[in-house]
């Protein structure tokens, strides 16, 4: 999708998140809160989804307004995040495969984390996602998959104290 | 003050020092993980620990990350972290003839006097800043954490709307759970875990080390080409030192004020630094060609930000980026809570806290003279490797704030936000400082528009809010012109 694209469609799904939460703090619930106070317990998220909403608007519309090829945006100054740019610079269609992999695991991963014991979910899942990923050097991948999992549950519960599942 | 140094060297304290820088500088040496990233993977360990290991852990990883970036930044000509950027200018075309390990050298030592330069100025500058800020009410907090937030989301990579609607989401998210005025429950939905809010470290987890796992699987096929001579630490001789030091001077200083400008950061540092170092060094004419002042004024810099950084984080209580928002959270899980009362209730904590950091930074120079010979293997650790690990310590970690597997799906849905949001460059450093500072803004708000009988201008005609509404303004302009200068140079 092409950055103005893009910017569009982000602005839309912040404007109907906006609406539903806008609908929300108008329930009745909220009318009974505050009372005896100088303001309700949605006055200050209701000045932030104002705020939302009107930058989703600005958003949209430098989406929409912007010329059809039109020279793109200057380079950005720097920040202190890391990565986004890079991604943002990769053709996302032809790399959906592995995005897929990943996620597709990492949910299934999320979803079984607390209900099965950590070895017999984090091993599997280590040991799946670097072979489907496409790595097939055996020798390096089984010690990673195995020995990451097992170093880290004797670090938490043996040496910090801290259970896990 | 002294004592302090004596509780530091504790075996515990040390080994958490020594830890946490080593882990730094790997993770900040391979490209696409960084300081946030690292200060992430480790944050789990700091619930089995004391608050000073644990702030020695997370500083070391912090001083030990930036420092790191500059290795791959000199080897690959792939920067590990943002802010070495400008080192790769330099030090790759000296990698390139086979000096490599020379210019990790450079590097080393401009870190060095970076960092302790900050070290000292935090030293100094905290502790007054700290005490002048008890006379300090409501609306000059509001008007502080405004300055934050509109600051971050200036500078922020991509467009300002962005980075405010970025820092906007991340103050709403602070919203959910119990009003801090009223008590009563917001947008928790009947949901009992939400009752409490969103967990802030399970969001910061996943939007900062999940969605890296997400944007590194569209970015797997990227290559790098790997120096093989030269790789020996070098550490540059007295002569050419002496030749470079009002750069070193120069550089510290810059990064330093920048540190403590709020949302700048350690490549905005770096950058600055290093054009002005080719505006004014003696060396300017060999810029982009392997000089050393061209390495030493991108790595004073961006390790001098890091001290910089502090001041406001521990003084104020107030971040200035996404890395000092985490240490601030730590520090609020751990029951201390940074600001000027810190200072006057628990000074002995304060000046650990400083020699940890001065410490740190001799440190990381150790570990990078002793790995530089294998940092080429270990920038080769496959990324599908790595991937698995991460998201381990992703889960685990935030599985470890409460034991509940609530916090590892918040985690997942922070994940795959964060990498919507930096797919479309939404600068997530804007988010972290909205959700840090979330409560903090409401609540400053809400009693300074007690303060004023509901006038939200009459927050800002009181002579310090004032004061910093007109800098936040003149900083934001100023940032920009310079930002606007460096695109129209480089048309």
């Amino acid at each position: 999708m092409k950055g103005r694209a893009a910017d569009a469609v982000y602005a839309l799904a912040i404007l109907l998140a906006c609406g539903l939460l806008f609908v929300e703090t108008r329930s009745d619930y909220y009318a009974d809160t505050g009372i005896g106070f100088n303001s309700s317990s949605v006055f200050y998220p209701k000045i932030l989804i104002a705020l939302l909403a009107l930058l989703g608007l600005v958003l949209l519309a430098q989406g929409l307004v912007r010329r059809r090829g039109a020279a793109p945006a200057p380079a950005p100054a720097p920040a202190a995040d890391t990565a986004e740019t890079t991604a943002a610079a990769v053709p996302l269609a032809r790399r959906l495969a592995p995005l897929a992999v990943v996620l597709g695991l990492t949910t299934l991963f999320a979803a079984l984390f607390a209900r099965l014991p950590f070895l017999a979910t984090s091993i599997p899942y280590s040991l799946l996602l670097g072979y489907l990923l496409g790595y097939r050097r055996l020798v390096f991948l089984v010690p990673t998959g195995v020995g990451v999992p097992v170093a880290v549950a004797l670090v938490f519960e043996h040496l910090l104290g801290i259970p896990l599942p | 003050m002294f004592d302090s140094l004596a509780l530091v060297t504790s075996p515990d304290i040390l080994l958490a020092m020594v830890g946490g820088t080593l882990l730094g500088v790997v993770v900040g040496a391979i490209p696409g993980l960084g300081s946030i990233l690292g200060l992430s993977i480790v944050l789990p360990f700091t619930f089995g620990l004391g608050t000073l290991p644990s702030m020695a852990l997370l500083l070391g990883v912090y001083a030990g990350s930036v420092y790191g970036g500059s290795i791959s930044a000199i080897l690959i000509n792939m920067p590990g972290t943002p802010q070495s950027a400008a080192t790769s200018l330099d030090g790759y075309p000296m990698a390139r003839r086979g000096q490599a390990g020379l210019a990790i050298g450079w590097a080393s030592v401009a870190s060095l006097v970076g960092g302790t330069f900050s070290a000292f100025v935090l030293m100094t500058v905290a502790s007054p800043l700290a005490h002048f800020s008890l006379q300090l009410g409501p609306p000059e907090f509001f008007a502080l954490t405004l300055m934050a937030l509109v600051c971050v989301a200036a500078v922020s990579r991509g467009s300002m709307v962005k980075g405010l609607l970025a820092g906007l989401i991340g103050l709403f998210v602070a919203v959910v759970g119990g009003d801090p005025i009223t008590g009563d429950l917001r947008f928790d939905y009947g949901i009992l875990e939400l009752s409490g809010g969103v967990n802030r470290i399970a969001v910061l987890i996943g939007v900062f080390a999940l969605s890296e796992v997400f944007v590194q699987a569209v970015q797997l096929h990227d290559t790098a080409e790997y120096p093989n001579t030269g790789l020996g630490f070098r550490l540059p001789a007295w002569g050419p030192l002496a030749a470079r030091w009002k750069t070193f001077v120069k550089s510290s200083a810059i990064g330093t004020f920048i540190g403590i400008l709020p949302g700048t950061g350690a490549t905005a540092a770096s950058f600055v630094s290093y054009i002005e170092a080719k505006r004014a060094g003696r060396f300017r004419e060999k810029f982009g060609t392997g000089e050393p002042e061209g390495i030493v004024a991108s790595e004073a810099a961006n390790n001098a930000v890091t001290g910089g950084a502090l001041v406001p984080s521990l003084a104020l209580g107030i971040p200035g980026d996404a890395v000092t928002a985490l240490i601030v959270s730590l520090l609020v899980i751990k029951d201390v809570q940074p600001g000027p009362f810190l200072f006057t209730e628990n000074p002995q904590f304060v000046y650990s806290v400083y020699w940890i950091f001065f410490l740190t930074n001799f440190i990381m120079v150790v570990f990078g003279a002793l790995l530089t010979p294998v940092f080429t293997r270990i920038l080769k650790i496959p990324t599908e490797l790595l991937m698995g690990a991460i998201t381990i310590f992703a889960f685990v970690g935030t599985y470890s704030l409460s034991g509940s597997a609530f916090e590892v799906v918040t985690c997942l849905v922070a994940g795959i936000v964060g990498f919507l949001l930096r797919i479309n460059r939404f600068p997530l450093s804007a988010l972290a400082i909205g959700l840090i500072l979330g409560p903090l803004v409401e609540e400053s708000l809400r009693q300074s528009l007690i303060v004023t009988d509901g006038s939200f201008p009459a927050i800002f005609l009181r002579p310090y809010s004032g004061l910093i509404l007109v800098f936040t303004v003149l900083l934001i302009l100023a940032l920009n012109l310079k930002g606007r200068d460096r695109r129209g140079g480089k048309g």
